[in-house]
């Protein structure tokens, strides 16, 4: 356990250590900043049907940073060891590879909260500066923190898969975003497919995230999305513990 | 030496390709794992609202129709995308497949699917003018609900001109979609009668204020097939009849028609009847013979009565179905100018004698005045002062919980303007008119109440300074103090 918590520890530093995680984090702040901006500056004294922060989630806006920010934080984790050399002295020390796997990813997701985390004042300093807006529901935004904490644990699983397999950040970035962006266009064709009856449109329904996204910035906790997350997380960490073990074959 | 060269290959090529396959079998047996773990987890599910807003958990009525559902109902949301109330409608019913997949919704966009809006047009015999319609469909019964039903709408300020357009101010949605729902899962057609033929309310009016043509929708929509009935001469109460409405009859019926009403009764008859401070039913000694004594009055309610309007808010109920969900909600009931219906004195509540329950009743501050004419001239006179009881339950021959045809059931309320056209829709009067009709017609998963979800207007006014003020915070402040912080580091580690 010490040896996972000190793991942990030196993945969450290695961001702050350098000029790099504060970039990213300013990156995906401002980035943030913008959008929540411009959708502000469009809603301004205009009536419209959901909170705002609600539909702050449902804009193209959040996605982007999120399709954007996961290559950003999770190309190094194993690509950067790979390419400097470290990554065979790390695997010699007498460390298992799940303890180094979930310690990489937990480092990872660590540090993608705390980039998000900014963004949960959002509501609040709307409040302030605001007129006429009703007290802020800590329901929505606890739910709206947990859907992000979610997706990005899935999403850091998935970046950690494409870092293990190339020594490459470039190409380990590019593969993340691939492969995240084609789960995100597949969830999304049950936005542009009216339902219909049929396993195909709940199939669809089940893997928007779009949908569950839409759900936990209503408030609405729902165990199904909750799976959903968990064990793709589960499935694309058990992926790249395969791969670190198959360095054995070599 | 010799030992090593005995020993197998560590990196032979078919031990690589056992572990390939091995990891190939893993990979595909974590991904089985992945999709029965899915499968399981839409099978069985939960879903938790963290917000107080209402407008995404569906009633504990709604929950409970769809529990029961059993066969497969298609619901057809044929709406064009740009319609306002299209999201609210498909979010709701979105919500109603979640809680039962047996729902299932198709959406059709009649204006960019012509094809298929002329199938669902041929379908369900639809209009060529037809649109914005949801339609319910289940055992060969169908359902339309129009879009106009779904909204309930400001018109008093659009009028003394406060706005320039009309707004929506309430949401239809989960009371019409639950009842259709019910309606059109429910294989049997449950017949009612209004009496008629004593000046009754007429249930075919809808546009007079004392007319009960709201009354007869709320009915027909929870999947009731209604009827007038006159009892005059040798005409009968049909044996389909599973509840008979009387709303205050002006002319006393007379004693072949009491008769046979006492016959429905005693044959396990339901019965709704409502007597304002002004009806002459003639009903007295029946009701009497079932513990209910009609009081000959007008009860106010010194607390609970708006000035000058001769209505009563009653809230004091107790906790039969028919009331009880009023009660959980601090919903009250507001009646025009009642009188007094309470369990006549000495009537015996054992197992063979009808169970007579008062339902409503005013609070401590009511008062019964008896009308006392003497030619032209009138006098109130004090008849009771305390809690004075408004409505009655009576139940015979039934067990709890159990269909039983043989069961009466009755409720006798001292009002029956607070269900007319004018007074439905105020306080809680519609609640009640349907928690009773399903208690006499013995639906109790009809039971429970769904008021209209009210639409919520979300605006915002910032002004030019602080939007700018907020820009600055926004796209400056917070990512720059992240990068200061950054630099800071960065200086330092290069000391």
């Amino acid at each position: 356990m010490r040896a996972f918590l000190t793991l942990t520890r030196r993945e969450l530093t290695m961001h702050f250590v350098s000029l790099t995680g504060y970039v990213v984090i300013a990156g995906v702040q401002l980035l943030l900043g913008q959008s929540f901006w411009t959708l502000l500056d469009a809603l301004n004294n205009k009536p419209f049907d959901m909170p705002v922060t609600e539909k702050f989630f449902d804009t193209g806006f959040f996605w982007l940073v999120l399709l954007l920010v996961t290559p950003a934080i999770t190309m190094r984790t194993y690509a950067q060891e790979r390419a400097t050399g470290t990554f065979e002295t790390l695997m010699t020390t007498p460390i298992g590879e799940t303890q180094v796997v979930l310690a990489k990813f937990c480092g990872a997701l660590a540090f993608f909260m705390i980039a998000w985390l900014p963004a949960a004042a959002y509501p609040f300093l709307l409040r302030h500066y605001a007129e006429g807006m009703a007290p802020v529901d800590a329901g929505p935004v606890a739910a709206t923190l947990l859907g992000i904490a979610l997706l990005g644990s899935f999403y850091m699983a998935l970046g950690c898969f494409a870092s293990s397999l190339t020594r490459s950040q470039i190409v380990a970035a590019m593969t993340t975003f691939a492969i995240g962006l084609g789960l995100f266009l597949l969830g999304y064709l049950s936005q542009i497919r009216p339902p219909e009856p049929g396993w195909q449109a709940q199939l669809l329904v089940h893997i928007s995230m779009l949908e569950h996204m839409r759900d936990f910035s209503r408030g609405i906790v729902d165990t199904r999305h909750i799976f959903f997350y968990l064990s793709l997380t589960a499935f694309f960490l058990f992926l790249t513990h395969r791969v670190l073990e198959s360095r054995r074959w070599k | 030496m010799r030992n090593e060269t005995e020993q197998p290959a560590s990196f032979s090529a078919s031990r690589r390709w056992g572990q390939a396959l091995n990891f190939v079998l893993a990979v595909l047996a974590a991904a089985a794992l992945v999709l029965l773990a899915n499968h399981l987890a839409t099978r069985h599910y939960a879903r938790v609202a963290w917000t107080d807003n209402a407008n995404f958990k569906l009633s504990p009525l709604t929950r409970q129709v769809l529990q029961s559902l059993t066969n497969t109902v298609r619901v057809v949301v044929y709406y064009d995308r740009a319609e306002a109330l299209y999201t609210p409608v498909t979010a709701l019913l979105k919500e109603y497949s979640l809680a039962n997949p047996r729902v299932e919704i198709e959406v059709v966009n009649y204006v960019v699917e012509p094809a298929k809006a002329e199938l669902i047009k041929a379908r369900y015999r639809l209009t060529p003018q037809a649109r914005d319609l949801v339609i319910f469909d289940a055992n060969g019964k169908t359902k339309v609900i129009t879009q106009s039903d779904l909204s309930e709408y400001d018109l008093a300020a659009f009028v003394v001109g406060r706005d320039r357009d009309i707004r929506r101010t309430g949401f239809h949605g989960e009371r019409l979609f639950t009842s259709a729902l019910a309606t059109v899962a429910d294989p049997a057609t449950p017949q009612a009668y209004f009496l008629t033929g004593h000046g009754e309310h007429d249930h075919g009016n809808s546009s007079h204020d004392v007319g009960y043509g709201k009354f007869a929708a709320l009915l027909l929509d929870s999947g009731v097939r209604l009827a007038p009935l006159r009892l005059a001469g040798t005409n009968t109460i049909p044996a389909d009849s599973r509840l008979l409405i009387v709303a205050a009859p002006q002319i006393p019926l007379d004693s072949s028609e009491q008769e046979k009403l006492e016959k429905y009764l005693q044959g396990g008859g339901r019965m709704l009847l409502l007597l304002s401070y002004n009806s002459r039913s003639g009903l007295e000694p029946l009701l009497a013979r079932w513990g209910v004594e009609i009081g000959d009055n007008t009860v106010i309610d010194e607390r609970n009565s708006p000035p000058a309007s001769g209505s009563v808010l009653v809230n004091q109920f107790d906790p039969h179905p028919v009331v009880g969900p009023l009660a959980s909600a601090r919903l009250p009931l507001q009646l025009v100018l009642p009188r007094s219906i309470g369990r006549r004195a000495g009537h015996q509540q054992n197992a063979d004698a009808a169970k007579v329950t008062e339902l409503a009743a005013t609070s401590e501050a009511g008062l019964a005045v008896r009308r006392v004419r003497n030619g032209p001239q009138s006098s109130a006179l004090r008849e009771r002062q305390g809690v004075i009881p408004l409505m009655i339950a009576v139940e015979k021959g039934g067990i709890a919980g159990v269909a039983d045809a043989g069961a009466t059931r009755m409720i006798v309320a001292g009002d029956s303007y607070f269900l007319d056209n004018q007074m439905i829709e105020a306080a809680a009067n519609r609640e009640f008119a349907w928690q009773a009709a399903n208690w006499l017609l013995d639906r109790p998963q009809f039971l429970g109440g769904i008021g209209p979800r009210p639409v919520r207007e979300h605006t915002f006014t910032i002004t030019a300074a602080k939007m700018r003020r907020l820009f600055w915070i926004l796209v400056a402040v917070i990512p720059g103090a992240s990068l200061a912080l950054g630099l800071v580091v960065w200086i330092r580690r290069q000391r």
